[in-house]
């Protein structure tokens, strides 16, 4: 677990913890709790890069991989940003697009921003580009409002929950970058989406763009009769006249081989 | 008017908007008939689009030259008047470009509520904006006899020609279409006060807005996949309230007889008077969202106001 500080300082984050009974220091001494501040992590040469924010995570997973762990929790204080001159286009693009390197299953990532500190219009554009937001009062039941996996065979992404305007711009950017990876290989992109409950046009326009954007076409598996009476509906506006060049391919829910 | 023919529609290549007052059946048949047959006679595509039973009237009238004419059931296909431009209108004009159109549209009929008469003006309305540039015909018949007296006043604010048992002439009442559209931008009746209500603010809140929804929706009756379409549509509204007002908003949803009915509030004004009544990629800003929920819904009424836009859709039982 790597927990990064800002509004309080390390030393009483871990006081604080083995208050509610945590054994800091064992926990320490086996590798297994890490504390330090954002600073540190997130503007490593005194300023924020976000390209180099995402390989430098890359290697912390493969460490705690390597390190044999089950999993590795982050959770962060995102409150640095406000003193730093990290504008919200820069902070909103390394949130969406560092959900790709977090979507292995492995890793779980918390990042904390302070409602009373950030701007309204800020909160929003970071928020969505985060899969799911915990708002503020609620208990342990909370789940992310979408989940999204990667998957490697076949190549692709597995989605569950529900994606609309809060979190488009996650899936967006999740999308994108599968796309890129994918780019020289001429794999066509699967998207398992037996586990999504709920997708509005903009998503639906989502799927649309990234199956046109993909010389290898995409493929939706699992898909509820809703998704594809939308997906027919949005690309009805966006494709007129254009039925069959969209690049997608849908395997119905009931159909799932 | 020289140029003018025997039924009112002129030469090819403008658009001919015509409101036709008939007062029987004979006065409606004789006259759509011969619409239809000029367009024939001049290698036109032809669509009727009338209520089903005004379909039959034609359709028998016309004979062995029915074969060449396409008919839709306006009273389905124009259930709720907001799509009936793109989902009928402009899909026909596509589907056969480089080609002079010829088309009859019935969207207003005895029976059509209220609350779905500003819509159905409004369309025709829009109709003068949106065509403009297509070389069509379009001929909408009125009960004279049996619409109210407002209704067919309006036929000739929103129709540049009408046709009437005097023949042809131009409308001296006919308004431009950007006026002609605000003037049934029209207040909506208060939600009762037995309405469940549910207030949101930010995108944080649409996961409840679609839960309330889903709840009543399945409470009136909806079948799984209508539950779903008002899903789909009210979340589009709300999603609206949050991306371009900033602000909260208001969502109410009550019962009437045979439909459901949801109403969103919010503090925004829509400029553009005929987002959602036009494909998205021929219209200027944005507006998927509202499109879609024409589609979906059977009815969709939109009251906008500096400061305050009320959006009310049914959908039936």
């Amino acid at each position: 677990l790597l927990y990064f500080t800002d509004s309080i300082q390390p030393t009483a984050l871990l006081a604080g913890l083995e208050a509610h009974g945590v054994d800091v220091d064992g926990r320490i001494a086996k590798g297994q709790l890490r504390v330090a501040p954002a600073v540190d992590g997130y503007l490593s040469d005194g300023r924020f890069d976000p390209k180099a924010m995402i390989e430098s995570w890359v290697r912390e997973i493969a460490t705690a991989r390597r390190e044999g762990w089950a999993g590795l929790r982050v959770t962060a204080d995102m409150a640095w940003v406000l003193r730093s001159n990290v504008d919200t286009e820069q902070l909103a693009w390394y949130e969406a697009h560092v959900s790709r390197v977090f979507a292995d299953g492995f890793t779980t990532v918390l990042c904390q921003y302070d409602q009373r500190r950030f701007a309204a219009a800020e909160l929003r554009q970071v928020s969505a580009a985060h899969p799911g937001m915990i708002p503020v009062g609620v208990d342990g039941d909370w789940e992310p409002l979408l989940r999204m996996a990667r998957t490697t065979d076949p190549p692709g992404l597995r989605l569950s929950g529900e994606v609309d305007l809060s979190n488009r711009e996650a899936l967006a950017a999740m999308l994108h970058d599968a796309i890129e990876e994918l780019g020289h290989r001429g794999a066509e992109l699967v998207v398992d989406v037996t586990g999504l409950r709920f997708a509005d046009t903009g998503a639906a326009n989502l799927l649309l763009t990234a199956a046109r954007a993909h010389p290898a076409g995409l493929s939706l598996t699992g898909c509820s009769a809703a998704l594809a009476r939308l997906l027919d509906l949005t690309d009805s506006i966006s494709g007129a006249g254009r039925a069959g060049a969209r690049g997608l391919r849908v395997v119905m829910a009931d159909q799932a081989s | 008017m020289t140029a003018t023919l025997e039924t009112g529609a002129r030469r090819a290549g403008q658009f001919d908007h015509l409101g036709l007052l008939y007062r029987d059946r004979e006065e409606y048949a004789a006259r759509i008939i011969a619409f239809v047959r000029e367009g024939l006679a001049a290698g036109e595509p032809v669509l009727v689009a009338t209520p089903g039973q005004n379909l039959d009237l034609i359709r028998t009238g016309l004979g062995e030259d029915a074969a060449g004419v396409r008919f839709t059931d306006m009273a389905l296909a124009g259930r709720n008047p907001g799509r009936i431009i793109p989902r009928v209108l402009l899909a026909f004009a596509a589907a056969h470009p480089d080609q002079r159109v010829r088309i009859v549209g019935e969207p207003i009929w005895r029976g059509r509520s209220d609350l779905e008469y500003p819509a159905c003006a409004a369309h025709e309305a829009a109709i003068n904006a949106v065509f403009a540039d297509h070389d069509a015909a379009i001929l909408c018949p009125y009960d004279a006899a049996g619409l109210p007296d407002d209704a067919v006043a309006d036929a000739a604010r929103t129709h540049p020609l009408m046709i009437d048992g005097a023949g042809v002439s131009a409308s001296p009442d006919y308004i431009a279409p950007d006026r002609g559209v605000a003037m049934f931008n029209r207040p909506l009746p208060d939600p009762p006060a037995t309405a469940a209500i549910l207030a949101y603010s930010g995108e944080a809140m649409l996961r409840q807005v679609r839960h309330f929804v889903a709840n009543h929706a399945a409470a009136a009756g909806l079948s799984p996949e209508r539950v779903d379409d008002l899903c789909v549509a009210v979340n589009e509204l709300a999603s609206n309230t949050c991306d371009h007002t900033g602000g909260p908003g208001q969502l109410s949803m009550w019962v009437e007889p045979d439909i459901l009915v949801c109403q969103v509030d919010d503090h925004g004004t829509i400029s553009d008077p005929l987002i959602g009544r036009i494909p998205p990629d021929l219209a200027s800003t944005g507006g998927r969202g509202l499109f879609i929920v024409h589609v979906l819904c059977d009815l969709v009424r939109i009251y906008t106001r500096p400061h305050g836009t009320s959006i009310r859709v049914h959908i039936d039982r």
